[in-house]
């Protein structure tokens, strides 16, 4: 405990060891350099200003580059979303053996806990210990979100961000970042465009939507493309709520909707399915994307006949199973990760990396070269079929003309009996998604 | 020379150790930005901010005996009404901080009038739901809040100055200022305890019916002991506004409620440096067993760690500590009396026949009360 | 009217859960007057080894009976090695540990089950048509059954209480541990029982609410905070009073979720919450909670 006396002498040492202070420990450096042609051509299509970067981003990369990443490796969602990282790690070890470049690609994890602020905290501790050229693999908006701002101030390529929420998607004002997941308006409006196929006069729509940033989009995006549909009643499901939602289903089943919607979170699709098994309302019902197969299955017999857009090939079942490109990734997770559980969650380590990878190859034979901008360029105008995504639904971006990098997808409808999906044309927007 | 040397409270060693003690404390605070890098400096202000709002709990919960698994509530409180201000209303961050303060002294009051009825676990529910309902208004008013999408873009940038220059000056200028929060906050609760009102709360705790015979009134001393309590943890949520810059619900849930009351406990219950050393405790904890191990092992690891160190440190580090620290130096109290009621110190009296407990603050009996059926 | 019945009996449905929570939150306080934070996720751990023992082919009811068996275990190890050894007045210390034991045991179920939901029996069959229809809406053989054991389990809890030696024991342990140590009743063992209890009835609810709700590592969250918020309406030394309020809170915050629009569904936490808060300021021990009196 302080006197009086010792108080007032601490204060004074205070002030003068600041006073006195005058080295800053902080050392600014700011180096620009000469820029070539293209590489201002390059900055300008992606709206970059290239005298606002600490570093000279057309610099050639060195021999081994940093890549960060954050993931939940804490918290309740770290069992279910922990997996992508022995995946992520298995995918980037094959390509430093397979891409024939001689620089190698160092995934470097930080824990985010799934939330924005640890996030934050992380992505500060990759830039300053680790000094990272790249960063990639963020999951879900909100801590997309929350990182994207301080890397593109370090003028860090953030590729991919991975989230299918509207505000993450922002080139034009977050240059550094490019966002890949199947946009929750690309899910609503194809949900949309297959209930007025089955509806010509328009359906009587109940949704079923999760309280979270996520949950808001998809509504936003259901009552923009709705056409003719109505939405008749809205309910909403807590993120943090475990019992089934029963009385939601109650109040939605009573407003006289001939369809259902139902957007939850990722541990509550079963027991949503379910839950309007048990009172016995049997309407056409869709799901979210974001409800993995496996979902399906524990909901057993109540998932049958229940909608859901596909765009990645399922490991679990069907043809998925038997591709080359999925059976590949399977091998080398297996190698790299025994204990690490085989479904689209761990797969998807290998899905999100795989433009980075094909951004990174186009750059080394661009005149930009492997630098941060050469990468950041190639990835913003990447057109191609990526092997983990079904046929026909492409990676296509186009700097800031077209920043929605998936625009199709398969409505599929599970089969419980024989635990499959069968899928019906594939609904391409390519080109639409856009505002 | 045997060990343990024995000083004498209030002699001229005695002071040299505790001036010795604050110079080392402020040596450390200002050699730090020197030695460590930006982002070490940047997770010592999150543990600084995380000690302020484990200083506040003890205020209430260690001091005052009042459980509380609802002050994540009062961070957020702060946390949205410094953001709020700085974001939509322009507000030069110090003044939000005190408004938010006020704000959660308010809320503070408001829950610690029922709080007056309730001891044990019906105020520890009450200030459960508090916690848990927090959340749910911050989603429900997004309009003001952000909602789930969360509140972007509150920060206080630091004074335009070379000194500051740069991401690594922010992160300087943010640790200096959650320094000064921090010494703030702990003066307060300092002020507060070592006067007539500190004597009353601590009296209140140990045995009410006896306090309130004693005349402390318990409505005012409890209320406003709530208020303060809530008031600092208000502003350790107004520098983590500031700090992380981002502002979601779900930081505010009953995990972090959960961090605080065991940063409490764990460093050292009714004791000034117990909650600053638990903040630091529990921050770092979990960036050390993530570091350990992969994955969720990490969280099992955590979870045992906090059961050891509930065996092992009984009376928190502090406790802990000062029992080494005991085997190297001892301090004679001087006699209690003269000290509370004289503002000159008496001569030294060479009498040593008073017992060195009965200045010490009782604290094994904390939260229980005396009961009979 | 249909639609008010469906909504009450969603709101018993749940109620039946909270109540079954509480009811081991009530034992564990009756014993050690401690609140088990960790309650939910041992009932949750016990719900994981059923599942693990019908993957080993075992029938759902023993496999329930193993959980039960493996709660009454887990129950008195944690009072044996966790919470006796720390003494009588170190409440927070044995809050601490229960928040320990909450982080370990949600984390390694994490571990050996991993995060994605899993799919556990119901123990009748229960298809489409395997209901008993109320008025237009259904009530699922499960939802019954647990009911009926909600109603068994309190029954036996209280009978015990009052009509055993055991229970009377009990009850001079709990309300002063020193006379009862003097008349020669092991306190420790009354203790570590109440915790057996809890934790048994814990075991037993876990693997019965699994199927409704997926069986997760965080399919109890909920259900702690509305049955600590139940064991405190009711007052916490009370199981009858528990079962009740976990009842009253379960249909109140169905009926206010469903018929004021303001409430909804996010606010009906915050509502049963509020009430609970309310009804505190009446009655400082909840309604059926036996009032202090305190000697200076």
């Amino acid at each position: 405990m302080f006197t009086k006396r010792t108080r007032l002498s601490a204060t004074v040492l205070t002030i003068g060891l600041l006073a006195t202070a005058c080295g800053s420990p902080v050392a600014d450096d700011n180096s620009g350099g000469d820029v070539s042609s293209e590489a201002e051509a390059a900055a300008k299509a992606l709206g970059i200003d290239l005298s606002q970067c600490p570093t000279d981003v057309t610099q050639p990369l060195g021999k081994t580059v940093k890549v960060g990443n954050t993931m939940p490796l804490t918290g309740p969602v770290a069992p279910a979303l922990g997996v992508i990282g022995p995946g992520l790690k298995a995918a980037f070890d094959n390509f430093n053996k397979t891409s024939g470049l001689d620089t190698t690609f160092q995934l470097v994890s930080e824990d985010d806990a799934f939330t924005p602020d640890k996030a934050l905290t992380s992505t500060q501790t990759l830039l300053d210990k680790d000094d990272i050229d790249l960063m990639t693999t963020v999951i879900a908006t909100a801590q997309v979100v929350a990182v994207r701002g301080i890397l593109g101030e370090e003028c860090v390529p953030f590729l991919p961000g991975v989230s299918g929420g509207a505000s993450a998607n922002d080139p034009a004002d977050y240059p550094w970042t490019a966002v890949f997941s199947q946009p929750s308006a690309l899910d609503s409006r194809i949900m949309m465009a297959d209930i007025t196929a089955n509806h010509p006069d328009g359906a009587k729509v109940a949704v079923l939507y999760s309280n979270t940033e996520s949950g808001k989009d998809y509504l936003d995006a259901l009552k923009k493309y709705a056409g003719k549909n109505q939405i008749v009643k809205t309910e909403t499901i807590e993120a943090t709520e475990t019992a089934a939602p029963s009385s939601q289903i109650t109040t939605l089943r009573s407003s006289g909707a001939d369809t259902l919607i139902a957007i939850p979170t990722s541990a509550q699709c079963a027991s949503t399915m379910q839950e309007a098994a048990n009172q016995g309302w049997d309407v056409p019902s869709y799901i979210t994307s974001t409800c993995s197969s496996a979902t399906f299955d524990v909901a057993g017999q109540a998932a049958d006949g229940w909608h859901i857009t596909t765009y990645v090939k399922d490991p679990s079942r069907g043809e998925g199973a038997k591709d080359p490109a999925v059976l590949e990734a399977v091998d080398l997770l297996h190698k790299s990760s025994p204990d690490t559980p085989i479904n689209n969650t761990s797969l998807g380590g290998f899905l999100y990396s795989q433009p980075l990878f094909e951004a990174i190859k186009e750059a080394a034979d661009s005149p930009l070269g492997l630098s941060r901008l050469g990468i950041m360029s190639a990835f913003s105008t990447l057109d191609f079929q990526p092997a983990l995504l079904k046929d026909g639904v492409r990676f296509k971006l186009d700097g800031l003309e077209d920043h929605e990098a998936m625009e199709a997808s398969y409505m599929s409808v599970y089969d419980a009996k024989s635990k499959t999906f069968t899928d019906s044309d594939l609904y391409d927007f390519e080109g639409q998604m856009g505002d | 020379m045997a060990l343990p040397i024995t000083v004498h409270e209030g002699t001229m060693p005695h002071r040299g150790i505790r001036l010795g003690r604050v110079a080392l404390v402020v040596a450390v605070v200002l050699a730090l930005p020197y030695v460590v890098a930006p982002y070490r400096l940047d997770q010592v202000t999150g543990a600084l901010i995380l000690a302020i709002a484990a200083v506040g709990l003890n205020l209430l919960s260690g001091f005052g005996g009042q459980i509380s698994l609802g002050h994540a509530a009062f961070f957020g409180f702060g946390a949205y009404t410094t953001g709020i201000l700085v974001t939509d209303h322009g507000w030069y961050p110090p003044v939000a901080f005190v408004l938010g303060m006020l704000v959660c002294f308010v809320v503070g009051v408001l829950v610690g009038v029922p709080a007056l009825r309730l001891r044990g676990m019906y105020l520890a529910l009450v200030t459960l739901a508090v916690g848990v309902i927090f959340p749910s208004l911050v989603r429900r008013f997004d309009s003001l809040t952000g909602g789930s999408a969360g509140l972007f873009g509150i920060s206080f940038d630091a004074p335009d100055h070379a000194y500051f220059a740069g991401r690594a000056g922010q992160i300087l200028w943010l640790y200096y200022v959650a320094v000064v929060a921090l010494a703030v906050s702990c003066l307060l609760v300092w002020n507060i305890m070592r006067g007539r009102t500190g004597r009353a709360i601590v009296a209140l705790r140990d045995n009410e019916p006896a306090a309130i015979v004693m005349g402390v009134d318990r409505t005012v001393v409890r209320t406003v002991l709530f208020g303060i309590s809530a008031a600092i943890a208000g502003l350790a949520g107004g520098l983590f506004a500031v700090d992380t810059g981002i502002l979601t619900p779900d930081s505010f849930s009953l995990l972090f409620t959960i961090y605080l009351l065991v940063a409490m406990v764990l460093g050292g219950r009714a004791s000034f440096w117990g909650p600053i050393i638990g903040g630091f405790v529990i921050y770092y904890l979990p960036l050390w067993t993530g570091e350990l191990t992969d994955g969720p092992a990490a969280g099992v690891l955590f979870g045992i760690l906090i059961i050891v160190m509930v065996f092992t440190l009984r009376e928190g580090v502090v406790g802990g500590l000062g029992r080494l620290g005991a085997r190297v130096l001892v301090v004679e109290p001087r006699r209690p009396t003269p000290r509370f009621d004289l503002s000159e110190a008496p001569p030294v009296s060479a009498d040593q026949g008073i017992e060195p407990a009965a200045c010490q603050p009782r604290q094994e009996t904390a939260a229980g009360a005396p009961l009979a059926d | 009217m249909d639609l008010l019945v469906a909504r009450l009996i969603d709101g018993l449905n749940n109620g039946v859960i909270y109540g079954f929570l509480a009811l081991a939150l009530v034992c564990v306080y009756r014993s050690t007057k401690h609140l088990n934070l960790a309650q939910g996720e041992m009932a949750m751990f016990c719900a994981f080894i059923a599942y693990a023992a019908t993957q080993a082919g075992v029938p759902v009811v023993f496999a329930i009976v193993i959980a039960i068996a493996a709660g009454v275990i887990m129950g008195g190890v944690v009072e044996r090695v966790l919470v006796r050894p720390l003494g009588h007045d170190a409440d927070y210390s044995i809050l601490l540990v229960t928040i320990g034991l909450f982080l370990a045991l949600n984390a390694t179920a994490g571990i050996i089950w991993g995060g994605e939901p899993l799919a556990f029996p119901t123990v009748f069959s229960s298809g489409a048509e395997d209901y008993i229809g109320v008025l237009g809406s259904r009530v699922r053989y499960q939802q019954l059954l647990l009911a009926v054991l909600l109603a068994a389990v309190l029954a036996a809890i209280l009978a015990l209480f009052k009509y055993t030696k055991l229970g009377l024991a009990m009850r001079t342990a709990t309300s002063n541990p020193e006379s009862a140590a003097l008349l020669g009743i092991r306190v420790n063992r009354i203790n570590a029982l109440g915790w057996m209890m809890a934790a048994a009835v814990g075991g037993l609810l876990g693997p019965l609410v699994a199927p409704g709700t997926t069986l997760t590592t965080y399919m109890m969250f909920t259900f702690l905070i509305y049955a600590a918020a139940a064991a405190t309406l009711g007052g916490f030394d009370s199981p009858g009073g528990a079962v009740l309020a976990g009842l009253i809170i379960g249909v109140l915050e169905s009926l206010i979720g469903g018929y004021v629009s303001f409430v909804g569904s996010d606010l009906k936490l915050a509502v049963a919450l509020v009430l609970l808060l309310i009804v505190l300021m009446v009655r400082p021990s909840g309604l059926f909670g036996s009032r202090r009196v305190e000697r200076v």
